[in-house]
């Protein structure tokens, strides 16, 4: 009896994961957890394990594990409780991938003047991989604000996002040095917007006693470049605050978040 | 906020296993597939009889016939005792849990296409598992040989790392083969998955609590963060197809120790030390255990000094 009940658990705990793979695959939530890259691999994933879920419960080998059953229990526990962090829209649970939107206006024009609409990881990127900014393009990217002494001390602050490459467990917070040369300060933690121009160092200056940025408990700062703010804006925190850049994106960028929210 | 950290803990943990899930499930079913349809006694006949081409037919039996770690040492108990020379069978059983398509691929995707990873984790893993063969082949072979009949780890006929060719000739239906074929992917799902569930989550406790003072000391040191992350696989026992993106999830450490993880993680863990002694002679086991935590020690710190 107990060895019966043990091995339906495991069938419809391998059934149940598939299923809720599938709904999460299709549904905006799911970029709370991995890089909407990985959308038809998980749903791939997800219809297998509906199939051999399916089948174990049919057919199953006979042998049962108490801790395999107790494992999936607790996964199980796991997605219940997750939730979909800062995605707290009523919309996350919705079958609409955001990244299906259209594409979005590369620049914003303020006061006459173009800026490009880049986020802080893929500036990272942009600057990492050579792809310098001409000198004179005004930048448009969003943020949250890390002080330290070091940075106050200098009239700067590092300006992080949370960048997922692969899935939140590798989410790393990566961004700039800002220069505020006089501006009103922002506070440790804000969401800010800032419009300004990149300005290449002579020496790198790396930012030693940073921590994370929000859920991201790591971060890397770019340390041959600052961003020189123009404007230092606080907004609230942005529907998608991850982003989603890998390496090679410094050079052909992908959009998957889309319209407004992709920087 | 200690609330706070625990649903995080919780979103990263599944999202490991998220993102772990896909390759567990195609070597699940990879595996099931040759445990049933592989015959064994006649791939023993065809093995070359040098030494060298042993050790290749060892290295390269992970391409052609994949298998997790907790399936190759009662395999490899079961190719010795149908003649398969110790070299090419202690060899496979070390590197077939790494050198197999389904772990390079995941290994490749979880490093975001870093292919100095991935080709420095099947170096260092081919280099120890066949130093490791060869030691046991050679040193030991007598002993090896002699022992090869104990019938210590006896496939279980019900468990899907049972991997002889009886179920080849078993014949029946083929919606109940496929049925069959297909359950034993669950159950080798399940079986993976636990370990998959067990270092995620730890992983995800790691990351969400580790003081970070203490994170910086670690990654500060590259010879600290490689000792201790080898620890750290030997304890979690991740299976070596999800293994790499619990790696990939330790960024503050350096790549040498990532790699590190990866390696001695799938020659050496909690489950295979028990394994090793219940089916190999002592020797045997503590040669298993000592050689591939030396190599990878000191192969992972080199490569990374030679490549970056």
């Amino acid at each position: 009896m107990m060895k019966r009940l043990l091995l339906t658990l495991d069938g419809a705990f391998v059934l149940g994961l598939g299923i809720y793979m599938l709904f999460l695959s299709q549904a905006e939530a799911y970029t709370a957890f991995m890089n909407p890259k990985f959308r038809p691999l998980t749903a791939a994933a997800a219809v297998g394990l509906c199939i051999v879920g399916a089948a174990f419960l049919i057919r199953s080998d006979g042998r049962t594990d108490r801790l395999r059953t107790l494992c999936f229990a607790v996964l199980g526990m796991l997605i219940l409780h997750a939730g979909t962090g800062t995605l707290q829209s009523s919309s996350a649970l919705t079958l609409k991938p955001p990244e299906t939107r259209g594409e979005p206006e590369p620049l914003v024009i303020r006061d006459g003047q173009n800026y490009l609409k880049v986020n802080p990881a893929r500036l990272f990127f942009l600057l990492q991989t050579g792809n310098a900014l001409p000198v004179d393009q005004g930048v448009i990217t969003r943020g949250i604000v890390r002080r330290t002494a070091e940075l106050d001390r200098l009239d700067r602050f590092a300006l992080l996002r949370g960048n997922m490459v692969c899935c939140l467990a590798d989410a790393i917070a990566m961004g700039i040095t800002v220069a505020t040369d006089g501006l009103p300060a922002a506070q440790d933690g804000d969401w800010v917007t800032v419009f300004g121009r990149v300005r290449l160092l002579p020496e790198p200056h790396p930012v030693t006693d940073l921590g994370g940025s929000g859920e991201v408990p790591f971060s890397m700062v770019y340390d041959k470049a600052l961003l020189v703010a123009g404007t230092v804006e606080r907004i609230e925190r942005p529907r998608f605050p991850y982003v989603f850049e890998l390496p090679p994106s410094g050079k052909s960028p992908p959009r998957l978040t889309g319209g407004d929210d992709d920087y | 906020m200690m609330l706070q950290n625990i649903q995080l803990m919780a979103r990263i943990a599944v999202s490991i296993v998220l993102e772990a899930a896909p390759f567990l499930l195609l070597g699940s079913l990879l595996s099931a597939a040759v445990d049933r349809y592989v015959d064994t006694e006649r791939l023993a006949h065809r093995i070359p009889k040098g030494p060298l081409g042993c050790m290749a037919v060892g290295l390269l039996g992970g391409m052609v016939m994949p298998i997790c770690e907790c399936g190759s040492v009662p395999l490899a108990r079961r190719l010795l005792g149908k003649g398969v020379p110790p070299l090419t069978a202690i060899t496979y059983m070390l590197a077939a849990p790494v050198i197999n398509p389904v772990v390079l691929l995941s290994t490749y995707v979880a490093f975001g296409g870093n292919l100095k990873m991935v080709i420095s984790r099947a170096l260092v893993v081919a280099c120890s598992a066949a130093l490791t063969g060869w030691l046991c082949g050679g040193r030991f072979c007598s002993d090896l040989n002699a022992d090869s009949n104990r019938p210590t780890i006896r496939p279980d006929p019900n468990h899907l790392h049972s991997h002889g060719a009886q179920s080849i000739s078993a014949g029946g239906h083929p919606r109940r083969l496929v049925l069959d074929l297909l359950s034993s992917g669950a159950a080798e799902f399940l079986d993976m998955g636990k370990y998959l569930i067990i270092g995620a989550l730890t992983s995800a406790a790691f990351k969400v609590f580790l003081p970070w003072q203490l994170v910086q000391a670690l990654a500060g040191n590259t010879a600290l963060a490689v000792a201790l992350l080898m620890l750290l696989a030997v304890l979690l026992c991740v299976c070596s197809e999800a293994d790499a993106f619990v790696a990939a999830s330790f960024v503050y450490a350096p790549p040498a120790a990532q790699l590190a993880f990866m390696a001695v993680g799938a020659l050496v863990d909690l489950k295979l030390v028990g394994m090793y002694f219940s089916a190999f002679p002592k020797k045997i086991a503590w040669t298993l255990i000592i050689v591939p935590v030396v190599c990878v020690l000191g192969l992972s710190n080199l490569l990374m000094l030679l490549v970056g």
